[in-house]
Formats: structure tokens, sequence, C-alpha cells
């Protein structure tokens, strides 16, 4: 385990190359180019705007807060988790020529789309501050706890993208479920809801879903609020869920690592 | 041992598990108490090699041998199942076609990967992105992505990004061999330059004048094992023992003798049986090519002497009767029976059929039995030549095949000689003035 992350830390130039263009090729060839990175995650934002602030006019938000800026904050870390994970767990497929004829590492991958996603990440962040500044939200010192989110959202993504992509290569159905997966993964996540909308026994089994404590955190970091009561709580569950799919997905990803040039 | 091994792989073996399902895979790699699924085949076992730096190696087999594994996984793509292998030095690898370039990315961009990969770093291949474009030649192709490369290309630019560093350790998978002559003519010069400046090269190729021009060493591998380690030209001696290995009946019921063989030509003409014999006959080669349209089977054939007694093996010049024997199912009009002699390359040195030597070209009935006799010599240098066999139908001046089998006698002319070549001319030479 510790020399495969130390190969890891040899692969720089690769990650970066690999990562540049990866951010580059999603939006060459198209006429509006970079914008995109602002104009898809800004339509989410709206649809659900519509829906849920003029349409069910905020049944789902907190007391007493803005639904907007509550909503972008929360759905920010969550737009590049799923991003990645959705990159990631057909990225070992679609680099098999690569694995089958080079000497590729490809434990990399789940970096390479971390990275590439973290500057669409960025401008979410930003026009996150923006609309909480226009809803009268000044950037506090809770910002200073976002690093810390960030590292968090990361941590969980490599175990669970490792686990993904190397699962994918011999079982398909993986590729083609994880959409689904996500997608469930959001509702079960309260990004457009509040915690405090459900009853006790359900909010604690919901408290398994490490995505709660990241989603808070951000939360919490960005709006200024004081984290509440239970943050420890979810941090302990966070710690211990994300390692285990780290270690899980990293030996998982070790094991079949070895498999994935005979395997095609 | 006063210098280090470039490579030194011990017991290797490479085991690949034939799943009847992906599923199955997964399933015996995740099993808690390591459960098989998998029916075994073994592409390498028991490799031993060491190499010793600067050394240039031929790789060569037949399909399926095991040359393309025992590269990746010196190239480090492959895992071996058994074995270690260690590799000294920067490996720079050509393994097959396509090399490992992701399609989408323009040339320019997968250079750099691909160089990067190889463990050069970014500053260094883009330092060389002059030369890479320069000896690729790709012209405006180099800007596109690589999914628009014919073949021809795309090892251009692998063989570019290969050697634009020079490696340790090159490894070439017959990668070459779609290039056009001109390029494989430069990339052969790059590949001496790289081996006169001390860096191990590794080449697999079916070419062999390929491997005896560049290598000094070779490994013939058969169904996994190294059979062979030695100097390259009998290295590929032993290739061509393996391949067109002479006899045995294993193909089946599709040559089962029924009555025993002919021994002299009287009693191969006149036996009235007319049993196939091909498998037992001595020079009969198995692997030999057939086409035609059946209408009528090539079924026995003999070669004597001048007196008509089978031979086993053929001396220089020696007086030769070939007979041939078909069997017609059908009637076939202007019939010809004909017999070729080829170089191992499939180059004919001498062709001749009935219909050119306007022999009874008969109209043949159904169920007859035609036989000819061919009476030569081979005025040959050593080597290993074959015989083809053919019945054909005349049609106007094109003939149509009916049983047509390449290859059919295989000849080893093993005599003494001092020529090169093909051809033995007899030549007789002397010096008549010498300065000094």
């Amino acid at each position: 385990m510790r020399r495969f992350l130390g190969d890891l830390h040899r692969q720089r130039d690769v990650i970066r190359l690999l990562a540049r263009r990866e951010f580059m090729s999603r939006y060459a060839g198209t006429t509006a180019g970079v914008v995109w990175v602002i104009v898809q995650p800004a339509a989410t934002v709206l649809i659900f705007w519509f829906v849920f602030a003029v349409g069910l006019r905020g049944a789902t938000g907190p007391a007493g807060a803005q639904f907007l800026p509550w909503f972008v904050c929360g759905l920010v870390p969550w737009l590049m988790f799923s991003e990645v994970l959705t990159m990631s767990t057909n990225g070992v497929r679609g680099n098999l020529q690569l694995i089958k004829k080079t000497p590729f590492p490809s434990e990399i991958l789940p970096i390479v789309y971390i990275s590439a996603a973290a500057a669409g990440h960025a401008v979410m962040l930003l026009l996150a501050l923006l609309i909480a500044w226009v809803y009268g939200v000044a950037p506090g010192p809770g910002l200073l706890a976002l690093p810390l989110y960030f590292c968090a959202l990361c941590f969980l993504l490599l175990g669970l993208c490792w686990l993904g992509s190397a699962l994918n290569v011999f079982h398909r159905d993986i590729g083609q479920s994880i959409g689904i997966i996500i997608n469930l993964w959001f509702w079960l996540t309260p990004i457009v809801w509040d915690r405090s909308l459900l009853p006790g026994r359900w909010a604690e089994v919901l408290s398994l879903n490490p995505m709660v404590f990241i989603v808070d955190g951000y939360r919490s970091s960005l709006l200024g609020v004081a984290p509440g009561p239970g943050l420890a709580g979810d941090a302990a569950v966070f710690l211990l869920i994300s390692v285990l799919v780290f270690v899980g997905g990293a030996e998982v990803f070790r094991r079949l690592k070895l498999e994935f040039a005979d395997s095609i | 041992m006063q210098t280090e091994a470039a490579i030194r792989a011990t017991g290797l073996c490479k085991k690949f598990r034939l799943f009847g399902s992906r599923r199955d895979r997964l399933k015996e790699i995740l099993h808690p108490f390591r459960r098989t699924f998998h029916e075994p085949f073994w592409a390498l076992r028991d490799i031993d090699v060491i190499i010793p730096p600067g050394q240039a190696v031929g790789i060569i087999g037949g399909n399926g041998s095991g040359k393309s594994t025992l590269l990746q996984i010196l190239a480090g793509v492959m895992q071996p199942t058994a074995g270690s292998v260690s590799v000294h030095g920067r490996v720079a690898a050509l393994l097959q076609l396509g090399a490992g370039f992701n399609p989408e990315f323009t040339g320019r961009e997968n250079a750099v990967l691909n160089g990067v990969l190889s463990g050069l770093s970014e500053r260094e291949v883009c330092e060389q992105l002059p030369w890479i474009e320069s000896f690729a030649d790709l012209g405006r192709f180099f800007d596109q992505p690589v999914g628009t490369y014919s073949s021809g290309m795309f090892v251009r630019l692998g063989f570019a990004v290969s050697t634009c560093v020079i490696p340790d350790i090159l490894i070439v998978d017959e990668a070459l061999a779609v290039g056009d002559a001109a390029f494989q003519f430069k990339c052969f010069a790059r590949i001496e330059e790289i081996a006169s400046r001390g860096g191990n090269v590794l080449l697999v190729s079916h070419d062999r004048q390929v491997l005896l021009r560049h290598c000094e060493r070779g490994l013939l591998l058969n169904q996994g094992r190294l059979v062979a380690d030695g100097p390259i030209r009998d290295v590929v001696n032993r290739y061509d023992e393996l391949l067109f290995s002479t006899g045995g009946a294993e193909r089946g019921d599709e040559y089962a003798a029924t009555a025993p063989a002919a021994q002299d030509a009287n009693e191969f003409v006149h036996n009235p049986a007319h049993a196939a014999h091909l498998p037992q006959r001595a020079f009969f080669n198995r692997d030999h090519y057939r086409t035609g349209d059946g209408r009528a089977e090539i079924i026995d054939f003999l070669l004597t002497d001048a007196s008509g007694r089978a031979l086993q093996s053929v001396a220089h010049r020696q007086p030769l009767r070939l007979l041939m024997k078909a069997r017609f199912s059908a009637a076939i009009e202007q019939a010809a029976l004909g017999m070729a002699v080829c170089t191992a390359d499939g180059v004919t040195l001498y062709s001749i059929n009935s219909h050119r030597l306007r022999q009874a070209a008969g109209s043949w009935g159904a169920a007859g039995i035609a036989v000819a006799e061919f009476a030569f010599h081979l005025p040959l240098l050593p080597g290993v030549y074959f015989i083809n066999l053919g019945v054909y139908q005349m049609v106007g001046a094109e003939p149509v095949f009916v049983d047509v089998r390449r290859g059919l006698l295989r000849l080893d002319l093993n005599h003494e000689s001092d020529a090169r070549g093909i051809v033995d001319m007899d030549c007789r030479m002397q010096i008549v003035a010498a300065a000094g």
C-alpha cells in the first residue's frame, strides 16, 4: 500500500499532462468554450431554484434561510462529486489502449479527473460566494475550513473511484448503472431538502451517508453558519466510512490492476 | 559477475486465465477463499534469460508462441504469474500496432504523453518534439487527432517517440512491418545507432533477414517455452525446422491410410488400389497451403531416384523423379497437372505443367486416376525448398485451380557449399592476377 501511494507521487508529470488535456478536451470544439464551465451548473441551479423556490415556495429549505444561497452551497461539492465519479468509473475502460501498450499508471486516473474538475469547482465556489453576497452574506472566517472539506471530498472520491473504475473493467453493468446510483445518492443527500425534515430514526440512518458531512461542511463555511451540534458525530462517521472506502478501494484496485492488461 | 545484466528473467511463467465470462474473472479475483473459476492457458513457461547490456536480441516463434507476452512483461505492461524479471535502464517499447495512443489526442499530444509514460520528463520530451516531428514526417497530420491516422502513420509516430531519447532498452514488436520501405530503412538506421551506443535492442519479427542483419542473439519460443537460445543464425534455422516440420499424421482422418504405400515408381503407377498416402510420404509437409474447387484431389506423390526407388533425402544435383497421383471426381475438360519449385519465402524457381508442355491435356472422366511424372534435378544451393503440385483446368490460357497444394513437399538440401544464394551456378573461380 505504501509503495502504491509512493508511485502516485512519482507520476506528477503524467497527472498534470492528462488533467490539462482532460479539461481542454471537454470544451474544445464547442463554440462557447470554457463558458460551459459556468453555464451547465448555472442551468442546474436555475431549474432547481425554479422548482423549489418558485414552484414549491421553499417548502424544503431550513426555516429562516434563503433557499437559493443555501441550495447552491450544498450543490457545489455535489457537482464535483458526481462529475469525478462518473468520469472515473469509465476511466480505466476508456484508456485500455494505453494500459495495454504502455506502462500506464492507471491508478492516477481518479486524480486526473479530480484535478480536471477542480478548475470548474473553483469557478462554482466563486459563483456560490457571489450569490451568497447578493443575498447579504459576506464571506467570513468560516472559509478557512473550506480546504479541509475539499480535501475530505477528494479523499472520499479517490477510494470510490478506484473501486468503481476497477470493477467496471470486469463488470460493465457498473458503468451503466453509475448514473442511477448517483441520481439516487443525490436525493439521499440533503441538498435540496433540509435534514430537519426527516424523523429522528431516518436522520440517524441518513448520517451514514458520508456526503452529508461534506455538504453541511461546504454550507457552513461558505455561508458562515456555525456548524451544528451534530458536527463531531458526522465527522466521525465520515472518517470511518471514507477510510474504509479508501483502503478497500485501493486494495481492490491494486489487485485488479494486475489483470487489466490480461482482461480484454 | 563483472557487468550487471540489462534484463534478467528467472523462471518466468505467464498463465492466462480463460473465463467463461467477465463475472467469473471478478468472482475469482475477489473470492475470499481463492476459489478458481478459470481454464488455465500457459503463454510462457519457465523462461530463463539473461541479456547483458548492449546485446541485440531477436525473438522468433510461430503465432501464439508467447513472443508478445514476453515482450509485454519485459516492458512492464503485464505481470508474470510466476518467476521474476529485473530490467535495468529506461525501456522504450513499441508493442504491436497502435502503440498505445489516445485516438482523440493529436499526434503532438500523444508524443508528449507517451514520452512521459516511458519515463522522460515533460521538459525532455518537449525539447525532442522537433526531432520527433521531422523523424515521423507526418506533415500536417502531426497536429491532427491520432484517430485519423493510417497504420503506417501510427508506427511512424510510435517509433519516433520511442527513440527520441536513446533508450537503454528498445523493444520493437513486429510493428515496423507496416511502415513503407523508406521509413523502415530509416528505423533500422536508428536501431543500429541505438545498438552502437550500447543500448539493448529486442526485436520480434517474422522476417528472417531483418533478424539476421540486426541481431546477434536469437531466442526461439514454441508454445510458451524457450526452445533455442544462441547465435541468431542457428536459432533462425531451428525456427525453420519447427515451422515446416515434415511428416506426422496428427491431422487425423483426412489422411487415414487404407493400404501400405507404394515404395517404387512402378508400383506407384500400376498399383490398382490408388489409396491416399500423403502423410506417410517422406518430404510431406503437413502445413502446406491448399486451394481449389475440389473436382479432383491429389491423393499421393512419390519422390524417387532415377531408378525409381523412393528417397528419404535428396543429394546434391541428384537426378529425381517426382510422381503425382490425382483422383478425379468429375469429368474435367482441358485438365492439366503441374509442379513448381519454390523458396521458403514463396519465390517460384521453376514451374511447369502439362498444358505448357502440350502433353495430352486430356479430358479425364469421372472417378478417373491420373498419374504424372516429372524428371528433373535441382541445381540449388543448400537451404529449404518447397514443391507445389497442382491440378488445373485450362480455360483458354488461364488455369482454374482444381486442387492446388503449395508447399506439399519440403526438401532440405544440406550439402556443403561455399557459395551464397539460391541457384548453384557451379562457378569455378580463381585469382588470375594479384597486385604486389
